[in-house]
């Protein structure tokens, strides 16, 4: 038999026809962008990010022009200074208007040829902070809309303030705000994104105000329905078959609707059935699946193994004790996890655990002052390792 | 010597020799052919142990690539097999990529290192820049062949690895398919760049088709017509060897080689060469674990059997914390097998049992002294139970011809003599006849195991004495599945009060069709009054045919009228069992139909009461009157009381039940007679009325 796999992507962004997109995302983002407001994207991995911001950036609606890119190797000012300018520079080049525009600001700079990777812009004389004022100075007089879309970006701020110092970082926080409050860039929307909470980065540089007007764009689980939508778009030309009933079962398995979980099913369900000649996935199939996704992480050990290394005892149980609480429940309620503070007494304040612990370390998602686990696989081995009458009193 | 190796060989070669993992190469395959690379790309990676086809699976795709000229057109693998151990930084990668793509034509204007030597990383995205830039000339996309990846993302710094991904996210330029022998913490580490980045396949050992399947393709490729004799003949063995190197393909030529040249070899020698030719595989294995992992693996294999985590933290003297952690880590490594114990602990073993074997052989403890107990394991290890029969059938032959000399009888008569794969008999023969061969020397001699009826004798005499341990301990010195010592466990557990492990035992012995097994299981379970035990159990006595075991069973349930609806499934059947033509077989049919309800058959009673009347079959006569009458049947025993052939002969043979039967009738008739009873029957009249009246409150309860 030809065997049709279905088009699911798996850790990389998933893009045009594997992207399942979600219309409400992208028209909330497309509202604030034409309000003027500088944005804020921040999940933990695995969300789907990069999808989203991907997708915006090859679907931009009439007045906008978009690039995304992901930052993360900069990890001092200058290199993310150069990269801005030559986001920008590739961005607004390709556009006939910006191009007749800058002809004479690109002769004067001896600038010739622009690449993707903008790495032939590499004259060492230039000051690519300067450039880039200048730059957005030109660009700023025109009335479509320039959005960057900086991936990782809270990766770039830590770097430069391990390899620069705490001020370097200050100063490019305080730069980028000074931009997005300047007249001149009113028609450039920063789009800041990514998986290490900003906040925590920034709290640790103290000085909340640098971000505090980026507006925030949420990218939550699918919906039951959504999820059925995406299973559908990922296997509507396949082999396998999934009846109405298993589809159900598979999303009341998987819980934590995120696209990634998903996709990881359809991929490891279609290498089950197609090993064993089948296409129809039985409900069988979906717990030999998830049993499987389980059995083969054998590094879940680790994730408990690292708390055990990195935190002081009490705050080692205290931390065990949420996560057994979070894996035996869909919601564990911040209230609890407070109460709960009172009882096992770690050394850290509760809350810092819980933010810069386990959610930061993507150990769960909080949503409306509810905890639970981020990834579903995860949840069942912590399940299945701290059995509930651990938790019993 | 036979060997296979996937590099050096053309793509025609390769793709002709291509015959297991077939559907991990068309997952990716059909992947790269249906994807343009302008969308997401999927970046794959292969993991598998030492040998389980990675390189040969790249260099098929690379195969592919290469001679499909849809492919070619738009793409180019390259494919770093041999080159890899020198990446150290990112460059290095793309170097080497670089240099590749110029043999093959593309035009690459490398960057001077010079201008760089202050900036690395500016020199790697110089570099990126340049083999992009080739490949658009050619207007072709790159597939990039990683074997080792996982050695190569720990060798490149984390922050080239951002930049690695970094590329990988903003440009479309080209796909990965890596080879890995583990999964390493790049992918499962949540601040890695590469957290979860890649596709994971995972190449699981080959299954018994895809064994023989390569085995015969080898046979045919290599011209080595003994392969597929081998496949053709040695089904077990076959399986042996898929076992012991975990289904991958390298490893398994070199077992089956040695099976080959030396196919009818069994000693300790041939042993120690499998195990030093399992060595490389195993101290990889062990190698790849942490000090504490190693030290705990190791202090279980040394128990065999499954143990708990409290007797394995005496005996490693590791914290019973730390402990569960490891066996945790080790369970999840598939090197550890959790196995259910009693109570809610589980016990630990070794998954793979010949690694077991492995490494009490060659990492320490008490070698000497075990000796014939590894060849045991061994050899029902490596041999089906029908080649282990073979061997042991060779070995006695050799040995009551007295061709066996006495320093190898006695070593192995004792590694025969553990294997369950013999009987208690043949051990027992085994034995006697090396006791007599080795009798002059006291030192062979004292290495022979009692024979099994001598530890029965023992057994016996201890559970008379309440010595009840010593008694388990001698038992289960004897390594057969042994019926009666099934038995015999269950007898020394029920007199402990153990019934729970009673009960483990009994069924065992029950299953080996002791039949005294059955009957106290029966009255144990029925005891405990489990509806589902009860009649689970009913169901397994129906298909073990054991003699009157069901009719046995039935008769306790309506000595305690209890599970009448178990009982009325089985009713006909135990009787039939029990023989139609047996004199008591129709009374107590009648009476047990009579308890479950079933009334028709009483049409036949008459005929049956003849019988029994002519016969003067006095005691079953009594049983089906007196039962007739517990079972409110008064009406019935009266009228055979007065029927006119039988009525006066039944009356000489059970006079007092006569007189009984009047009492329950309200007539005429029966009150004269009554009245008529002799006075010395009246206690005897009077004590089996009770007797009936009390059974029928036990009966029917609701009616009193």
């Amino acid at each position: 038999m030809n065997w049709k796999h279905p088009k699911t992507i798996i850790g990389a962004p998933a893009e045009g026809d594997v992207f399942y997109r979600r219309e409400y995302i992208n028209a909330q983002f497309w509202r604030k962008a034409a309000r003027g407001e500088h944005l804020l994207i921040s999940a933990p991995r695995r969300v789907g990010k990069t999808s989203v911001m991907k997708d915006l950036e090859q679907n931009c609606i009439d007045g906008f022009i978009a690039v995304y890119s992901d930052i993360e190797s900069c990890k001092n000012q200058a290199e993310f200074y150069r990269r801005l300018y030559n986001l920008l520079l590739g961005l607004v080049q390709k556009s006939k208007r910006y191009k007749t525009i800058l002809a004479d600001f690109l002769k004067s700079r001896d600038i010739g040829e622009i690449n993707t990777t903008g790495i032939k812009i590499e004259r060492k004389d230039l000051d690519f902070k300067n450039e880039l004022f200048e730059l957005i100075k030109i660009c700023g007089k025109e009335d479509t809309k320039i959005i960057l879309m900086l991936d990782e970006f809270p990766d770039v701020v830590s770097a430069i303030e391990k390899k620069e110092g705490k001020e370097a970082a200050i100063n490019v926080l305080h730069t980028l705000r000074n931009l997005r409050h300047d007249k001149s860039f009113s028609n450039i929307i920063l789009v800041l994104a990514g998986s290490i909470g900003i906040d925590h980065v920034i709290s640790s540089l103290d000085r909340p105000k640098l971000i505090n007007d980026l507006v925030p764009i949420t990218i939550s689980e699918l919906d039951i329905v959504e999820a059925e939508e995406l299973i559908h778009q990922l296997i509507d030309d396949a082999t396998m078959k999934i009846s109405t009933s298993e589809r159900a079962y598979m999303i009341e398995k998987i819980s934590h609707l995120l696209p990634y979980y998903i996709q990881v099913f359809i991929d490891k369900s279609d290498y089950l059935l197609h090993k064993e000649n089948r296409i129809e996935l039985t409900r069988e199939d979906i717990d030999r699946v998830f049993n499987l996704i389980i059995e083969q992480n054998s590094y879940f050990e680790d994730w408990e193994q690292r708390l055990k290394r990195y935190l002081p005892k009490k705050d080692f149980e205290y931390c065990i004790g949420i996560l057994t609480r979070c894996a035996h429940t869909n919601q564990y309620p911040l209230q609890k996890a407070f109460d709960f503070s009172h009882k096992a007494i770690p050394k850290t304040p509760y809350k810092s655990l819980l933010d810069s612990v386990l959610v930061k370390d993507g150990y769960l998602i909080e949503k409306n002052n509810n905890f639970r686990f981020l990834s579903p696989f995860l949840k069942a081995w912590w399940q299945k390792r701290h059995p509930e009458f651990e938790i019993m009193n | 010597m036979i060997y296979f190796q996937a590099s050096g060989l053309s793509d025609a070669d390769i793709i002709k020799q291509f015959i297991v993992r077939k559907k991990e190469f068309e997952k990716v395959i059909s992947v790269i052919k249906r994807d343009d690379m302008e969308g997401s790309i999927q970046h794959f990676i292969y993991i598998g142990q030492r040998g389980s086809g990675k390189s040969t699976l790249l260099r098929r795709i690379q195969a592919e690539i290469n001679t499909d000229n849809q492919l070619n057109k738009r793409l180019i693998a390259v494919n770093l097999s041999e080159e890899q151990a020198g990446i150290y930084r990112l460059y290095d990668l793309w170097e080497r990529v670089c240099n590749e793509l110029s043999t093959q034509k593309f035009d690459i204007e490398e960057p001077d290192w010079d201008n760089y030597s202050d900036n690395p990383m500016d020199y790697t995205n110089a570099l990126y820049f340049s083999m992009q830039k080739a490949l658009e000339k050619k207007g072709k996309k790159l597939v990039l062949l990683l074997d080792n990846i996982d050695r190569i993302l720990e060798n490149i710094k984390k922050e080239e690895n951002r930049l690695f991904r970094e590329l990988m996210q903003n440009h479309k330029d080209f796909r990965i398919i890596g080879g890995s022998t583990r999964l390493s913490e790049h992918h499962w580490k949540y601040d890695e760049p590469f957290y979860e980045f890649f596709n994971i396949i995972r190449l699981l050992p080959l299954n018994q088709d895809e064994v023989k399947e390569l085995l015969i393709f080898w046979s045919e490729f290599l011209e080595e017509p003994s392969l597929k004799q081998f496949v053709g003949h040695s089904e077990g063995k076959l399986n042996a060897v898929r076992i012991l190197s975990d289904g991958m393909p390298r490893t398994m030529l070199h077992f089956v080689e040695l099976l080959i040249k030396q196919p009818n070899e069994y000693g300790y020698e041939y042993l120690k060469m499998i195990v030093d030719r399992a060595t490389p595989i195993y101290q990889e294995r062990l190698g790849n674990l942490s000090p504490l992992q190693q030290k705990v693996v190791l202090e279980i294999s040394f128990f065999w059997e499954a143990v708990k985590v409290k007797a394995l933290s005496k005996t490693a003297k590791v914290e019973s914390k730390t402990l569960s952690a490891v066996l945790g880590q080790l369970t999840d490594m598939q090197i550890l097998e959790k196995v259910k114990g009693e109570g809610k602990n589980y016990a630990y073993r070794i998954k793979e049992r010949f690694f077991n074997l492995w490494l009490i052989m060659t990492q320490g403890g008490p070698k000497q002294k075990n000796q014939a107990k590894y060849l045991t394991i061994f050899l029902e290890t490596w041999y089906a139970p029908e080649e282990l029969r073979n061997l042991y059938e060779i070995y006695s032959r050799d040995l009551r011809d007295k061709k066996v000399s006495p320093d190898r009888a006695a070593l192995m008569t004792p590694a025969f003599a553990h294997s369950k794969h013999i009987s208690a008999a043949e051990r027992d023969d085994l034995i006697e006849q090396t006791k007599t061969m080795v009798k002059s020397d006291l030192n062979y001699y004292n290495q022979l195991p009692p024979k099994t009826s001598e530890i029965y004798d023992r057994v016996e005499e201890l559970i008379e004495n309440g010595k009840y341990e010593k008694a388990i301990n001698h038992l289960h010195s004897i390594d057969q599945n042994e019926h009666y010592k099934s038995f015999l466990l269950g007898y020394i557990n029920h007199c402990k009060g153990d019934i729970e492990s009673a009960v483990k035992y009994y069924e065992k012995a029950a299953e080996e069709g002791v039949g005294d097994a059955i009957i106290i299981l029966g009255l144990l379970y029925i005891k405990k009054g489990n509806l589902d035990q009860v009649e689970g159990f009913f169901k397994r006595v129906s298909k073990t045919g054991y003699p009157n075991g069901l009719l046995t069973l039935i008769l306790m349930l309506y000595k305690q009228n209890k599970h009448k609806e178990i009982a009325a499934l089985y009713v006909n059947k135990a009787v039939n069992e029990f023989g139609k033509m047996h004199p008591r077989s129709k009374p107590v049919h009648m009476i047990l139909s009579l308890w479950i309800g079933e009334t028709g058959i009483m049409s036949e009673a008459k005929v049956v009461m003849h019988q029994l009347g002519l016969d003067e079959s006095t005691r079953t006569l009594e049983l089906l009157i007196k039962g007739s009458l517990v079972h409110h049947q008064k009406n019935i025993v009266w009228n055979w009381f007065q029927d006119e052939k039988l009525g006066e002969p039944l009356k000489e043979i059970v006079r007092p039940l006569y007189y009984t039967a009047a009492h329950f009738i309200n007539s005429k008739e029966a009150k004269q007679v009554r009245l008529s009873q002799p006075p010395e029957l009246e206690e005897t009249v009077q004590s089996i009325i009770e007797n009936i009246r009390e059974r029928q409150r036990f009966y029917y309860p609701e009616e009193s």
